[in-house]
């Protein structure tokens, strides 16, 4: 069992029909590849209409996948012996109106199949991780959409899962409210739990997540770690070529660098000689920055070596970071070029 | 099962959560406590009712008659009190003709209204009771227990039920019987219309035979209408993306999901449906002394009727996920199953009338009879059955039979015959006439080229039946002797004039009298079988049989043996008679072989299920028995082995006549008017008069029926209600209480396993749409 990743899926594709006379299809996933191990923490981004949320139904068996294959801890997608084994929380969840925040969690426990002795000794100090404790007894019809977020969570939680598929589980928090989930999130990564979870909010997910996904119109567009993306390396043009196992081929980095230096211009044009500049500002006839990409380390190292014995002097010299969000752009521009 | 049981237990805890419930359980409570104060009184039967008095213009005639004489008497004294007015419009009486039209009868109608008003009031007044004028009157039991205390010292109610007994036993040969008290309803202090003169036991079937038609078609429409735009949300909440997502990811089966949302709804109906019972319970047990367990069995079936609705409307709910949609689909639904349930009783109550009740092979022709005792001849040219008239008014009374809304409407007494006189070349029968106000008159139709039916005179005692052999004149057995129709029956009676009616008179002419010596007495419930072979006839009456044999002098018949076969004297059945077997058909569907010479019981058989027998026939050879039972259906009994199996016929469960013609063929009408005639020993069919079908008819087997058949019958629960209160599977809808007459058979259980079929369908559609569908 533990060898089996939480979830795998290869060239999933699921295509939906629309209208009965004059069909109409729609190609929601187009042949998705991925695998999550257990024990991280793993985003699917992607904006409206990406697929994030048909990736996440069929995993969870509520649609039917027209090809290829999920698995889920070892089971098929759909597989009540997998859904046992899932705390889901979806997006804009909505519980019964009659129901109080006890009442609430005992229903959703019994239909996990949580005895009630049990969910009666969790549901205290659940409500009370999530912040709703003094609340319990009130009807979720009184509850903010935040608050509702929290029970959600709280209902996933309950009967001690060991995936968690989470929908815009920050969605409608507080600040505040985003550190808590962040850190009990963390607390579950301790625990060896796996988190799945789907978000548009990137500064979050920067946050959280070790590895995410890039969905696009139900492409796979790049899966990597957060580090590694938002270190500014692996920016290349062109397609992410994929290998049979959903991870990406390793790839010959490109580092932008930032110089300041100072010396004439065509001192500088001369000594950087072939290597492209991406952008050139002069703020005197000698104080300039200069944008370029090189190939690697090495050819950093070079570069400084050429530029001091031409006598170009370095002010400063820098290796650009990017946010997650610039770097989910690029990837989504890339394939919009 | 913990997670549909937390689904179950969370429909309740919605349903306590919910404000609806509270406010229907609050207008249940209203009508409950609107019902507590009805209760009752038992008070002595006191006043005259209309139906008391079986023909006013006989007691008034006769009042008018005495009252000129000089001495004193009740009549003298009653018209005495009587006001000018009511006198004079007392006199005023036309006399009905002798063919009288709607306005006669409205008129007679309205005089008869005139002279209970004006009688019934002189009852009233305290000088009604003047010793000196009802001295000769001689008292009964009750009477004369009040007149030993003395009217002084009696209670104003008692002085009214002595002013009663008094005019009871003046005018005994007028007035009923009353029984000693009466009910009378109260609601809190008010008392409501007249009193009934009933026994308990009366009112107690009364009130189960009535009360769940009451309360199914006023409260509890209602009460299913709000049920279901309560519960109709149920599923299409479910539905809602930020809801079923959750649930579809927990490890249920989405079918058991669906189901259990579905038990939830009913749940909520079962509360209620609770509360209202067990209050009606308890409050027609403290209020009116009936305490009957079985009206429990209503919150069952009416929880159950409200799970076929709402299995539709959690179908729609499922398809479209929209409330409004579920609410308009189950009243849709509701409605449909109304119309086609209304329509196919209209239809049905309607043919019904018409349909074929006897038959009778003439010769090479075939003549039927209908339940309305009209004779119906066979056109060739139109292909169709033609109504036999004796005078035009009995057209007009079928017309009208015909028009009449089912609950007015009650069949007439079956007529005794009809059967076919070889000898004189006619069809015989003995039929209520309107002429005779409702005696029973010969009938006789001839074919002089066309059928002509004749009306002649009444027979000259209560005839139990009319039986035939062919070469043999007619038998007619009444319950005071037995005769032989000698001559045509069409010649007309002497009318004996009486102020405001004629009465036709017997005339002996035609009838042969073959009594026994000893005049027997067969009382009713009574039926007759005459042996096509031997021509031994056997009398049935009140739980024993005659055997007689047309072998004393002139003809006349002598009695062989008589035996005991039911115990239960007050119980009909049929007989018949012939080869080595007399056979008793019960009320209960079983049918006791007996030897036809011995009458010794040899076995006992069990026919339809329970249904009552209507007609049993012998075959000529005396071979086969052909049965058949208020249900429609046809068995044959083979006296060779005694086994008793579905006749090979078409129709089953829709025939209503049978007959043997003289070669042995087998005449089954069905489908109200059509007439097969089969030869079952060659098992094929001779020939077939098949009547035109008319819009109605199509209407109802190509249309309404199949549809019936298909939908569930929520409707109609009120009969399964019935049947359970009390015990009755078929309803006696013509007058006299006789087998053979028409019965309707309630079919109690056919609503429970229509519905249930069709709601186990409905939600197996249900569950198969959530299974399949992507959310």
């Amino acid at each position: 069992m533990t060898t089996e990743a939480a979830i795998e899926t290869h060239d999933l594709c699921k295509t939906y029909f629309e209208g009965i006379l004059r069909r109409k299809r729609q190609e929601a996933l187009r042949g998705v590849s991925l695998r999550v191990e257990r024990g991280e923490i793993f985003g699917l981004l992607g904006g409206n209409g990406a697929g994030k949320t048909t990736f996440i139904k069929i995993l969870l068996g509520i649609i039917r996948r027209t090809g290829g294959d999920a698995k889920l801890l070892g089971f098929q997608a759909g597989d009540w012996r997998g859904r046992k084994l899932i705390g889901y929380l979806p997006e804009n969840l909505r519980v019964p109106r009659h129901l109080t925040g006890h009442t609430a969690l005992e229903y959703y426990g019994h239909l996990s199949n949580v005895p009630t002795s049990v969910i009666r000794q969790r549901r205290g100090e659940l409500l009370e991780m999530v912040g709703l404790a003094d609340r319990a007894k009130d009807p979720v019809r009184t509850y903010s959409k935040g608050m509702l977020q929290r029970l959600g969570l709280a209902q996933a939680m309950l009967h001690e899962p060991e995936l968690f598929i989470l929908d815009e589980p920050t969605d409608g928090l507080d600040p505040l409210a985003r550190s808590q989930v962040r850190g009990f999130l963390a607390d579950l990564r301790k625990r060896g739990k796996t988190i799945f979870l789907n978000s548009h909010i990137l500064q979050e997910v920067e946050l959280i997540c070790d590895r995410v996904a890039i969905l696009d119109k139900g492409n796979l567009r790049r899966v990597a770690n957060v580090a590694e993306i938002t270190s500014g390396r692996g920016q290349v043009s062109g397609r992410v070529q994929m290998a049979g196992n959903g991870q990406p081929h390793e790839q010959s980095e490109e580092l932008e660098l930032h110089l300041d230096l100072t010396a004439s211009e065509p001192l500088i044009r001369q000594t950087l000689g072939p290597l492209a500049i991406a952008h050139w500002q002069s703020f005197s006839a000698s104080d300039h920055r200069i944008v370029t990409r090189v190939a690697s380390q090495p050819a950093v190292d070079m570069l400084v070596d050429q530029l001091r014995q031409a006598g170009v002097s370095i002010v400063g010299l820098s290796r650009r970071r990017v946010s997650l969000e610039e770097a989910y752009l690029e990837i989504v521009a890339e394939t919009v070029d | 099962m913990r997670p549909y049981l937390a689904i179950i237990k969370d429909s309740f805890r919605e349903a306590f959560a919910s404000r609806v419930l509270w406010v229907l359980l609050a207008l249940i409570t209203v009508v409950l406590v609107a019902v507590a104060p009805l209760t009752y009184v038992q008070k002595a039967t006191v006043g005259l009712r209309a139906e008391d008095v079986e023909s006013w213009p006989d007691l008034v005639a006769k009042m008018r008659e005495s009252s000129r004489s000089e001495r004193a008497s009740p009549s003298k004294h009653i018209w005495s009190l009587l006001s000018a007015e009511e006198r004079k419009a007392l006199s005023e009486h036309k006399r009905l003709p002798e063919q009288p039209n709607f306005r006669d009868l409205r008129e007679f109608q309205r005089w008869n209204e005139t002279a209970h008003k004006a009688i019934a009031g002189v009852i009233e007044k305290p000088e009604f009771y003047d010793p000196a004028s009802w001295k000769g009157v001689s008292a009964g039991q009750e009477l004369k227990q009040l007149q030993k205390q003395g009217y002084e010292k009696l209670s104003d109610q008692e002085r009214q039920r002595f002013r009663r007994l008094l005019f009871e036993s003046a005018f005994a040969d007028f007035v009923a019987v009353s029984p000693a008290t009466s009910f009378q309803f109260r609601y809190f202090a008010w008392d409501m219309g007249f009193a009934l003169p009933i026994r308990k036991q009366e009112l107690v079937k009364t009130l189960n035979t009535n009360l769940p038609w009451l309360i199914d078609k006023c409260l509890l429409s209602i009460g299913l209408l709000v049920a279901i735009l309560v519960t109709a949300p149920i599923v299409p909440q479910m539905l809602d993306p930020g809801s079923i997502h959750l649930l579809l990811s927990k490890p249920i089966s989405r079918a058991m999901l669906y189901l259990s949302k579905f038990l939830g709804g009913c749940a909520f109906v079962l509360l209620c449906s609770t509360y209202f019972f067990v209050g009606l319970w308890l409050v027609m047990g403290v209020r009116l002394g009936i305490w009957e367990p079985r009206l429990l069995w209503c919150i069952l079936i009416y929880t159950f009727v409200f799970a076929v609705y709402f299995s539709v409307a959690a179908l729609a709910g499922a398809i479209w996920r929209n409330t409004i949609v579920a609410v308009m689909v189950a009243i849709v639904f509701w409605t449909v199953c109304f119309l086609v349930g209304s329509g196919k009783d209209s239809l049905e109550n309607t043919i019904r009338r018409y349909r074929i009740a006897r038959i009778v092979p003439a010769g090479k022709e075939i003549v039927c009879c209908d339940e309305l005792n009209t004779f119906l001849a066979w056109e060739e040219e139109e292909r169709n059955w033609k109504p036999l008239y004796s005078a035009r008014d009995q057209e007009q009374i079928r017309m009208v039979l015909l028009g009449l809304p089912e609950l007015m409407f009650r069949f007439p007494q079956p007529m005794n015959g009809p059967v076919y006189d070889d000898r004189n070349h006619q069809i015989a029968a003995a039929t209520i006439s309107f002429k005779a106000l409702g005696r029973k008159v010969f009938v006789s139709a001839r074919n002089e080229g066309q059928w002509k039916l004749t009306e002649g005179a009444p027979p000259p005692g209560q005839p139990i039946a009319l039986l035939a052999r062919p070469g043999h004149p007619p038998v007619v057995v009444m319950t005071s002797g037995i005769q032989h129709v000698v001559r045509g029956l069409g010649t007309n009676a002497v009318m004996l004039r009486l102020p405001g009616i004629s009465i036709p008179l017997s005339k002996a002419e035609s009838l042969a009298n073959v009594t026994p010596e000893e005049s027997p007495f067969w009382a009713a419930p009574a039926s007759a079988a005459l042996d096509q072979q031997t021509g031994t006839l056997a009398v049935y009456s009140r739980g024993t049989i005659e055997l007689l044999t047309p072998t004393g002098p002139g003809g006349r018949y002598e009695s062989l043996l008589e035996e005991r076969v039911i115990q239960d004297e007050t119980e009909a059945a049929v007989v018949a008679l012939g080869g080595q077997t007399c056979a008793v058909c019960r009320k209960d569907g079983t049918i006791k072989l007996l030897d036809s010479k011995t009458l010794k019981e040899r076995r006992t058989l069990t026919g339809s299920r329970g249904t009552p027998p209507r007609a049993a026939v012998f075959s000529p050879d005396g071979r086969w028995l052909a049965l058949l039972f208020h249900d429609g259906k046809l068995a044959m009994l083979d006296t060779k082995t005694d086994s008793l199996a579905p006749a090979r016929v078409g129709g089953q469960g829709d025939i209503s006549a049978i007959a043997y013609g003289p070669d042995g063929h087998l005449l089954v009408a069905d489908r109200a008017t059509r007439v097969i005639e089969y030869d079952l020993a060659a098992d094929k069919r001779v020939r077939m008069l098949n009547a035109k079908l008319n819009l109605s008819e199509r209407a109802y087997y190509y249309v309404i029926r199949p549809l019936y058949l298909f939908l569930p019958k929520p409707g109609e629960f009120y009969k399964t209600v019935q049947y359970l209160l009390t015990d009755q599977e078929t309803e006696e809808s013509s007058e006299g209480g006789e087998l053979a007459g028409a019965q309707k058979k309630l079919r109690p259980w056919t609503p429970v396993w229509s519905s249930l079929a069709f709601m186990i369908g409905v939600l197996g559609l249900g569950c198969l749409y959530i299974q399949r569908q992507e959310f």
